[in-house]
């Protein structure tokens, strides 16, 4: 399966056939607002209905947090004023999002974004998913994108690939690989703006060069319009009335699209009421500059690709923002080629995903994607300059060897600050974290040489290996990430998802209860094989296991099964607790694994 | 710190260590290699994510990017044929480095018609150093080789900022 | 912040740009690059008959860093005698500019500047004394 995890919405396809199709929920709709709602009355909404919830608990329902993904809370302060929720500064900086007393990290709301995507695809397959490939702006850093994987796991995915958009929609467009070009592919989406140049040849899709904005996007040019809706009414920070402007400023947006003005009634009863006209010509000119930004982009990714303007074959447009018309006529004009609108640009990201989800799966050995990595990797040199380790726009994977040596003698342990960015200086770039080498063999100052290899993997994320050349030691590497989760964090948030799953969740569809069912009988049963139960316990559980088996084969009705369920789960408490302990004990041992 | 060279980016590609390979035929060998080595090719054989199936296509992504660019496969072969030859050929003649100032002084003070002439000059001394450089290695004077690779230098760095003002 | 004030006031207000005649005999010039990054400095002294330095100019295309320790140079070379300005080290150069690490070279750079001046000034001179003592 592939997801597209976007700023605004959220959706999934499957590979068919030679094609690939969009995974539709029971009303018939592909596109799953990326909303989560933290109602008073204690449920979690996600999507549609979380939507509608924005007006009646503004300050409980989560938007656009992709935004906050992999990000920092002071980076992110500027940002988070203009938010109806609250967004507070958690432990080491991380953004935390406030609901009543509980505080919600990035990861785990995308978490539930994800999770309801993946129940909604299970009931349009009436089967289970486990693995999917989720996409993520080209220029995302390594950060966003480590943010995103943790995401997946929380929503009990298996992550095949981080997948850069852009590179999905091209998939989308050249699906058996035939079309040999060049190809320009113009992503702006709701909160992000991506752009790359890809070579396609024999089947082998190639990015030539990224380039980008995670911060640009159509909910900024909602809001602008919001700005000017705003100016008519009195000045207010109520949450109430931020929504119900940002609603109706990307309702006047939409309308622009085919209209030449577009008017609106609003009442927002004691905080006033406006009459609002503006036209298309307006609008344009109010979002030309960040139109302007784009095209800059689109520059230097053509100038990096070593390539020119006249040399691009294919321009493609993917995501919802292209709809503007502007967008679309400053494109034509600077590329001189009239974009294609084949597939739905909301659609052909998650189309291209579930087409490289396939492949991953060994389905398809025909297409092949060769990506890069968006920005250059360096360490902290003495006096706060970053020394390059590889270069942005370097095919992935790509490692870079550097040795190192210690200062003092007997020294075992060398700390190394890593950076993401183009400029010279650390403080100028992001720090992605600090790589601390550990259990070195005590020898003279300036003697050991410990061999560091960066190596950048396919999904676009660092990893770090060390070895002390002369004794061969395998050096420990802990990594303390300057954004998002530690290893600890996600490993202690995908207990407490498992343990918590039932109550925190929307009361799930009849085929989430199938789902747990059958995978509860087999799992017992595996459990069983493993445990030393007493004799008259296993009998039990090997009683209530077959009943369970029993209503599935039976197909028994959703209070039924849960019931069944539940029986089964009460007697099977103990073994799930040495279940739990035993994998977390392999996860650790697979942790400390060079 | 210090850099650990990549493997030779020659042996990687399996072809004659020259400056003379054309460049389709690279190419397609990348393609080859890449659906030989890349991981998302091996994954259904659940070797796809372990670190030496990575470190290889790494290995050969790297190796791709440093043969496709003429200069930088150029320093990989003098460095291959003489390890330090980079190094120890360093000083260039003051006279080439006046001319390299005055070309310098050139770019900064030029300005709408004469930018297009001078980039077209810089260019043929850089295609000419490119030319050199073969024929010294042809020869088998890597020293000169190292030099002429040195002094390119000078006539890419005018050219990056002739663009640069465009 | 990486880089210092001075060497951002040398960079913004170089001192001593420009040239000397290189034909005069009491004029010495030096020209040096970094081809790693494509920076070349030309730096020149100007030299009384009692060996003091009255004059010093240079021209250097790189970064600010280069052009910082080539304009401080030549700061230091005016009124000092060439014995004194052969002393002159990189180290002192990097201290006073507070330079980091990675431009370290560029204050090499300088001192290789200095020192191939005060060469191709002794050079001069002994051409002179040669020709001098012929006639």
């Amino acid at each position: 399966m592939g997801i597209d995890l976007g700023t605004t919405n959220s959706l999934a396809a499957v590979r068919a056939g030679k094609g690939a199709r969009v995974l539709r929920d029971l009303a018939g709709e592909a596109l799953l607002p990326s909303v989560v709602c933290f109602h008073p009355d204690g449920r979690t909404i996600v999507g549609r209905d979380a939507k509608a919830m924005r007006l009646q608990v503004p300050d409980r329902t989560v938007f656009s947090v992709k935004r906050l993904v992999g990000r920092s809370a002071r980076e992110l302060e500027a940002e988070a004023k203009g938010l109806p929720y609250r967004v507070v500064a958690g432990e080491r900086d991380l953004p935390r999002v406030q609901i009543g007393d509980h505080q919600h990290s990035p990861e785990s709301i995308s978490a539930l974004i994800l999770h309801q995507v993946k129940a909604n695809a299970e009931q349009a397959l009436g089967q289970s998913v486990r693995e999917a490939v989720v996409t993520v702006p080209a220029w995302f850093d390594d950060a966003q994108r480590q943010a995103t994987k943790d995401a997946a796991a929380l929503a009990g995915l298996d992550c095949l690939r981080i997948l850069n958009e852009p590179t999905a929609a091209a998939l989308a467009y050249g699906i058996d690989g035939t079309k040999d070009g060049t190809a320009l592919v113009y992503d702006l989406g709701g909160g992000t703006f991506d752009v790359s140049i890809l070579r396609i040849e024999d089947g082998v899709f190639r990015v030539l060069s990224t380039a980008g904005d995670t911060h640009l996007g159509g909910d900024d040019f909602d809001e602008l319009l919001a700005q000017r809706i705003h100016k008519t009414l009195p000045k207010t920070s109520d949450p109430y009335v931020l929504q119900a402007v940002r609603a109706a400023a990307e309702g006047l947006k939409i309308q622009l699209s085919s209209a030449e003005s577009a008017a609106l009634d609003l009442d927002l009863g004691s905080h006033g009421t406006t009459r609002f006209t503006v036209t298309r010509a307006e609008f344009e000119a109010a979002i030309a500059p960040l139109v302007q930004r784009t095209l800059d982009c689109v520059q230097r990714a053509v100038k990096d690709a070593g390539l020119r303007l006249d040399e691009i074959d294919d321009v493609v447009l993917v995501g919802g923002s292209t709809r503007v018309p502007l967008v679309r006529a400053r494109l034509q004009a600077l590329t001189g080629k009239v974009p294609h609108t084949g597939v739905d640009p909301d659609l052909a990201v998650a189309l291209g995903a579930s087409i490289q989800a396939d492949v991953l799966a060994g389905n398809d050995r025909s297409l092949l994607l060769l990506d890069v990595i968006p920005l250059s990797l360096g360490l902290e040199t003495l006096g706060g300059a970053v020394q390059k380790l590889i270069l942005r726009n370097s095919t992935i994977p790509t490692s870079v060897t550097e040795e190192f040596s210690t200062g003092v003698d007997n020294q075992t342990a060398v700390d190394l600050a890593i950076y993401q960015g183009e400029r010279e200086l650390a403080k100028d770039c992001r720090l992605l974290g600090h790589f601390k080498l550990r259990g070195l063999p005590a020898l003279p100052a300036g003697l050991p040489r410990i061999a560091v290899t960066f190596l950048v993997d396919a999904d676009g994320v660092l990893r770090v290996t060390a070895r002390e050349q002369r004794t061969g030691v395998q050096a420990s590497i802990q990594i303390v990430p300057s954004f998002g989760l530690t290893r600890d964090e996600v490993r202690r948030m995908m207990l407490d998802s498992i343990e918590h799953a039932q109550t925190d969740y929307v009361a799930r569809e009849a085929i989430d209860v199938r789902n747990k069912a059958e995978a509860m009988v087999r799992g017992t049963q595996k459990a069983l094989a493993l445990s030393d139960l007493p004799p008259d316990q296993t009998y039990a559980v090997q009683k209530a296991v077959k009943a369970l088996a029993k209503h599935l084969v039976a197909g028994a009705d959703t209070a039924t099964l849960k019931a069944a369920c539940d029986e089964l789960g009460k007697l099977t408490a103990t073994i799930a607790d040495d279940v739990i302990s035993s994998a977390v004990t392999k996860a650790l041992r697979e942790e400390h694994k060079p | 710190m210090i850099h650990v060279p990549a493997p030779d980016p020659f042996t990687v590609f399996g072809v004659p260590r020259s400056l003379d390979l054309d460049a389709r035929t690279l190419e397609r060998r990348y393609l080859a290699l890449s659906r030989e080595c890349h991981p998302d090719q091996l994954r259904s054989q659940e070797t796809g994510d372990c670190l030496a199936v990575l470190a290889r296509a790494a290995e050969v992504n790297d190796a791709w990017r440093i043969l496709r660019d003429p200069w930088q496969r150029a320093k990989a072969l003098l460095e291959s044929a003489s390890p330090g030859v980079l190094d120890r050929n360093k000083k260039l003649d003051p006279g080439f480095l006046a001319e390299a100032l005055e070309l310098a002084e050139e770019v900064a003070f030029a300005r709408g018609d004469t930018i297009a002439p001078l980039r077209a000059r810089l260019q043929q001394a850089l295609d000419e150093d490119l030319v050199a450089l073969r024929d010294h290695v042809g020869r088998g004077d890597l020293d000169a080789a190292a030099r002429r690779f040195h002094a390119s230098h000078y006539h890419k760095k005018a050219l990056q900022d002739l663009d640069q003002k465009a | 912040m990486a880089y210092s004030d001075k060497v951002l006031d040398h960079y913004q207000n170089p001192r001593n740009v420009g040239s000397l005649d290189k034909n005069d005999p009491n004029v010495g010039t030096g020209v040096v690059g970094a081809p790693e990054c494509g920076d070349v400095m030309k730096l020149q002294i100007k030299v009384d008959d009692s060996g003091k330095i009255v004059d010093a100019k240079f021209k250097t295309y790189g970064c600010g860093s280069a052009i910082a320790s080539s304009s401080l140079a030549t700061e230091w070379l005016k009124g000092t005698s060439v014995d004194a300005a052969a002393q002159i080290k990189n180290t002192q150069i990097v201290e006073e500019l507070s330079l980091p690490p990675v431009k370290i070279h560029c204050s090499v750079l300088a001192e290789d500047a200095i020192k191939a001046a005060i060469e191709d000034w002794k050079k001069k001179q002994d051409v002179a004394k040669a020709s001098g003592a012929k006639a």
